[in-house]
């Protein structure tokens, strides 16, 4: 994972924000390095981490994949199709990734922004849009989130850009419970 | 000879003026190269080092 970002898209109005969010759905981005990670294992993340067998009842908090290419698109239309013969009918919707709109910055790295780590953050990226586009970032905030091993956090730990003091914070949540 | 000693004075202060302005530009600009510097040591590795491609995937989770 190089980059995440939540925000919003898949539909029609322009410069939605949380509180204005016309016809689009809340999403993440992701920019990824493809030979770390492929895209079918990103989309088995998707289907495990949330229930695509209920219907939605909203469009704010539907279900979707936006592609962002032909390969993307078999994929995932593959997989969907292996969930159904699984699990019965999904709901999500396959369909080309258009504009997206980040969502304001107090969303972003939510578990980090929440955290005493945020301040050493704060200090390397005064400006928010740096925060948002850091790995360290979003490497940090998915721990946080509960995602990551100990083992994992130990072998990226000293290029995170943290000071000891935060390095120990982190393996002390990262370590005691996983 | 008043005048002359006015114009080497008047010569003198702006002479001062200029040099003054010299150091005090240059001093301000070492300090910002400095401040970059300490910036950019504090970033983070991970962050300095950009694979060759990357992709996007986008997705909405419920």
């Amino acid at each position: 994972m190089i980059r995440t970002q939540v925000g919003y898209t898949g539909g029609t109005k322009e410069n939605p924000t949380y509180h204005d969010l016309g016809d689009h759905s809340e999403t993440i981005q992701i920019v990824y390095d493809p030979t770390r990670i492929s895209y079918e294992e990103l989309l088995d993340v998707f289907w495990s981490t949330h229930n695509p067998t209920v219907r939605p009842w909203s469009r704010q908090y539907a279900s979707f994949v936006f592609y962002h290419d032909e390969a993307q698109r078999e994929l995932a239309l593959k997989t969907k199709a292996q969930q159904e013969a699984r699990r019965g009918a999904i709901f999500t919707e396959i369909v080309p990734a258009g504009t997206f709109y980040p969502a304001e910055g107090y969303h972003q790295k939510y578990r980090l922004r929440g955290s005493d780590l945020m301040q050493e953050f704060s200090t390397m990226y005064p400006d928010d849009a740096n925060l948002v586009a850091s790995t360290a970032a979003a490497r940090v905030n998915g721990y946080l989130g509960g995602n990551g091993t100990c083992e994992q956090l130990q072998e990226e730990l000293d290029s995170l850009g943290l000071t000891f003091t935060g390095q120990d914070k982190l393996r002390q949540t990262v370590c005691s419970d996983r | 000879m008043s005048r002359k000693l006015l114009i080497a004075g008047l010569l003198t202060t702006i002479a001062m003026i200029a040099l003054g302005a010299i150091y005090f530009g240059v001093s301000r600009k070492e300090n910002t190269m400095e401040q970059t510097h300490a910036e950019n040591t504090n970033i983070p590795a991970i962050d300095a080092s950009a694979p060759a491609r990357t992709e996007t995937a986008t997705f909405a989770m419920g």
